[in-house]
């Protein structure tokens, strides 16, 4: 169904985030209950570059296509996500897990 | 945009006599007594606005008296407990039985005629929704009178609210009581999802819906996947309070911690769910009051969209000082900042829209400054109350309190009262008083600020939330006099508003007032009941000003359906992104089905709160017999021909499959499903994280034949219905393929449910969320069963056949669904503990 398939390309960023703050989110938690502080910068920081490579491709991709409104819609969240991935991914870098 | 204004008019020459007439009788109210069993969106929408309004001056009363309690040091005026109580009733009242109703109802009142359609797909479920509600709402709060009102704050947070802590049904009437109301949300929220995406007049795409509209689709998705968080959460406290489940007991591997994720994961996004509709009514004000598109539609469209999507990753800032690990802190203070960015755009494209214009300074103009300068307050000590080390300082005092009514009352009372100055003409004979308008509105703006400003310096100067009464010389004094001086200026103010709606309110459809703004979107065009004569199409955002003659080629018939050509009620079915006419939609009529169901689940509910049991359950049987034979009546027979509904366009009349609105609905309620199945597991695991002593090991686990046997089970059930499906498909009966379905299903959780009986789910959390996920696992397959039983009687009755076959394709789709979300539960019950054990 083409309806369907446009729905998924607009909310492709938006699933996107939200895989990725889920995943921060609860492997941060499971690792500081289970005494694995050492393994969350790296957990965080790959998730978060691998998860703001793949927003920026889909809001590269579907900008091409801007003329059409779904097209767009789809490529400015993709571009508020990879916005949001960064900034929620950047306090890795400034604080120590699991303090 | 209006590139195709040209196009030939669908209807050309004049109609014959008497279509109006006809129209007019088809979408009639009932008269006298059946008016109770109205369906059409113009009254419900009424109905519920005003019920919700009720309600918003019923919680402000209580707002009233609390304000008077605390306008002096050491009063005595009301004690502790009533205290607790009226604060619990405030929040809980304003926001679940004013907020989330008073923007559906406007939505139920206003997105037929804004987008072009005679009403919304599902009339009868705004009626049973709105019925459910009132009645529901109606006893909630009188539990005040009875001294039965819950008590532990508007967010309800175990363990103070664990039986052995409040005993008695207090706590039990918000539990029951709110989460049966959440059920009526989503109800609603299914019938606005569906009516914006399918029943858009032609040529709407979504780049030309209305923001209203855009903002109401927003909404509803929010609700259908934050919803469920809470009423699971609220199964979770009844489980332990009524049967000892120790989910949020620590001493039995619980955690209350638990109940704030699952409630926080509703509640934020709720704040957005009220704020967002609201900023969707500014934006439809603000281009009619500056006579000029709105600034940066686009943009305000993804704004809307963002802000939906971030507002899910901000729940734990309201649990800041709950002991999380301080970098999982800083993801949701992150998201707490980047979530001001899309409000901002959005106050930057209405400042702009302002700028670009001639502004008319009219009532809801102003409404609407009040609320930019109320919210934009709000969200800067937003932006402070999301930076950690102040929110430790903040946190429970009254600067919080000064914070959210600035967002609220800002954010989404203002606009709602712009809005009912604004849409007052769309639904009655006589606009409101511009004059008294003023007053009205100086009274609120002035009452507002006056209330809460001094609250930020009642929280920095240490004054606590939820305390009954205070010492004086702390200097307290004076300030808690202003703030209460303030709260009976919002009173005055809403006095005058409610003697002018009763002064100038009449309710008509036929001949309201109409456009007196000069307005450009569809909802301004002439009509009556049926919304308009005729079904235009759209070439721009703002119809009314780019297609001259609008109006005159509307009322006079010249678009599509100008008539009832089945006979009865309809509307167009369309396409959800480009709305092409797909199917003509024929709708129910008013019966007294969706009413009787609302009252016995009302009364189910509130018997259950006050454990009168047995009287519960029978209410409970009435109301799924009503509902049943409400079913019964969907899914009409088909019509042999198409019908021509001009411009050379011939609609089928009948739909199954993925163009009908019932799969679209049944699709919608299975995300619901799947969000509360998805906030089930997040329990499991989380219970687990915190408590995993109370977890098995491999060797106390059900043997692994149970799940492979009930896996195997299920799998052939799904089988023997899609075997089922084949049969009707070739004209056979598919009845004993369903009922092969049926009886494996049944075999595939009585399994399940055997394979745990030797767990006590009041010995641990762990045996607590074990016989949830049985308990859910049950429910699913009963309505599965009951669903899929209905179908086979349909086929008895003659009314399943291989072209007239929606119910069965609902139950369908349904029933793979609850055989792949069981699979998932087989795999989490059996499959992780073996993985997780030491």
């Amino acid at each position: 169904m083409g309806s369907g398939l446009h729905a998924l390309r607009i909310a492709a960023g938006i699933v996107l985030w939200a895989v990725h703050f889920a995943l921060v989110y609860g492997s941060t938690a499971f690792a500081c209950a289970r005494g694995a502080a050492a393994a969350v910068p790296w957990i965080i920081g790959s998730a978060t570059v691998v998860a703001a490579l793949l927003a920026a491709a889909i809001a590269a991709v579907e900008w091409r296509r801007r003329e059409a409104f779904e097209s767009w819609l789809a490529s400015g969240l993709a571009a508020v996500a990879f916005f949001a991935i960064v900034f929620e991914g950047v306090p890795v870098l400034f604080l120590a897990p699991c303090a | 945009m209006s590139d195709e204004r040209a196009l030939p008019l669908p209807n050309p020459g004049p109609r014959p006599a008497g279509e109006v007439e006809e129209l007019r009788r088809i979408w009639a109210a009932p008269k006298g007594l059946r008016f109770l069993t109205v369906i059409n969106n113009n009254y419900i929408g009424v109905l519920y606005v005003g019920a919700a309004f009720l309600f918003f001056v019923l919680a402000g009363i209580l707002a009233l008296m609390m304000r008077t309690q605390l306008a002096v040091a050491e009063n005595d005026l009301v004690g502790p407990t009533l205290y607790n109580r009226l604060f619990t009733m405030h929040g809980t009242v304003m926001m679940f039985l004013f907020a989330v109703p008073v923007v559906e109802a406007m939505g139920v009142l206003l997105l037929p005629n804004m987008l072009g359609a005679r009403d919304l797909p599902f009339p009868r479920l705004s009626a049973y929704a709105f019925w459910a509600y009132f009645i529901g709402g109606t006893v909630f709060f009188a539990s005040l009178f009875v001294g039965w009102a819950p008590a532990g704050g508007w967010f309800m947070n175990p363990p103070l609210t664990t039986e052995y802590f409040s005993p008695g049904f207090n706590e039990d009437f918000w539990l029951l009581g709110i989460g049966f109301i959440e059920i009526s949300a989503i109800a609603g929220a299914i019938e606005i999802i569906v009516g914006v995406l399918r029943t858009r007049a032609p040529g709407m795409t979504l780049a030309r819906m209305p923001l209203f509209a855009w903002a109401m689709l927003v909404f509803a998705v929010m609700i259908i996947l934050a919803f469920p968080a809470v009423i699971l959460a609220t199964a979770l406290l009844e489980l332990e309070r009524a049967f000892h489940w120790p989910f949020f007991t620590a001493e039995a591997g619980g955690d209350p911690l638990l109940w704030q994720h699952l409630f926080w994961f509703f509640g934020h996004p709720e704040v957005y769910v009220i704020f967002l509709p609201a900023a969707g009514m500014v934006s439809m004000i603000v281009p009619t009051m500056a006579g000029q598109p709105l600034a940066a539609q686009r943009l305000v469209i993804l704004a809307l969209v963002a802000t939906a999507f971030l507002s899910f990753g901000l729940w734990v800032h309201h649990m800041f000082a709950t002991g999380i690990p301080g970098i999982s802190l800083a993801f949701f203070e992150a998201a707490s900042m980047a979530v001001a960015i899309p409000s901002g755009i959005q106050v930057f494209a209405w400042i702009a829209t302002f700028a670009r214009g001639r502004v008319r300074l009219a009532v809801p103009t102003l409404f609407v400054l009040g609320f930019l300068f109320i919210f934009v307050l709000g969200g800067l000590t937003g932006v402070m109350v999301a930076a950690i080390p102040f929110d430790w300082q903040a946190h429970d005092t009254y600067f919080v309190v000064a914070h959210l009514h600035y967002v609220l009352i800002g954010g989404m009372v203002f606009p709602l009262f712009a809005a009912f100055y604004y849409w007052m003409p769309y639904t009655s004979r006589f606009p409101l008083s511009e004059r008294v308008g003023r007053w009205v509105f100086g009274l609120l703006f002035a009452g507002a600020n006056l209330t809460f400003f001094p609250m930020h310096v009642l929280g920095l100067a240490g004054m606590p939330r939820r305390v009954y009464t205070y010492q004086s010389g702390l200097g307290w004094d004076a300030i808690n006099l202003a703030s209460t001086a303030g709260a009976f200026v919002i009173a005055a103010g809403v006095l005058l508003f409610l003697v002018d709606v009763a002064r100038r309110f009449r309710m008509s459809a036929e001949d309201n007032a109409g456009d007196v703004w000069g307005a450009g979107t569809l909802e301004w065009l002439p009509g009556g009941n049926y919304s308009n004569r005729s079904i235009p199409v759209v070439t721009g955002r703002y119809p009314l000003w780019e297609q001259p003659g609008l109006a005159k080629d509307v009322e006079e018939g010249r678009y599509y359906l100008p008539n009832a050509p089945t006979g009865t009620r309809e509307t167009i079915l369309t396409s959800p992104l480009e709305a092409t006419p797909q199917v003509l939609m024929r709708m129910p009529v008013p019966g007294w089905a969706p009413q009787v169901a609302a009252f016995f689940t009302a009364a189910f509910f509130m018997l259950l709160t006050v454990k009168l049991v047995w009287l519960a359950a029978a209410c409970g049987l009435v109301a799924v017999g009503a509902l049943l034979h409400w079913g019964w009546s969907l899914d009409p027979p088909p019509l042999p021909d198409a019908v021509d509904i001009g411009g050379g366009i011939r609609l089928p009349a009948y739909a199954s499959g993925p163009t009908s609105q019932a799969w679209w609905a049944m699709a919608i309620l299975m995300l619901t499903a799947a969000s509360l199945y998805a906030c089930a597991i997040f329990s499991y695991l989380y219970l687990w994280l915190v408590a995993p002593g109370t977890w098995p090991d491999a060797s106390a686990l059900p043997r692994s034949s149970y799940p492979v046997v009930s896996a195997v089970l299920l799998v052939a059930s799904s089988a023997a219905f899609g075997s089922a499906n084949g049969s009707l498909a070739r004209g056979a009966t598919p009845a004993p393929a369903i009922a092969a379905a049926i009886v494996l299903a049944l075999a595939g959780f009585g399994t399940e449910f055997a394979s745990h009986l030797a767990v006590d789910p009041r010995a641990s959390a762990y045996g607590a969320v074990v016989h949830l996920f049985v308990l859910l696992g049950g429910f699913f397959v009963a309505v599965a069963v009951v669903l899929a039983a209905f179908a086979m009687a349909r086929r008895l009755a003659g009314k399943l056949d291989r072209v007239r076959r929606v119910t069965f394709d609902n139950a369908r789709i349904f029933w793979h669904y609850v055989v792949a979300q069981s699979l998932v539960g087989l795999l989490l019950l059996h499959g992780f503990p073996r993985l997780a054990a030491p």
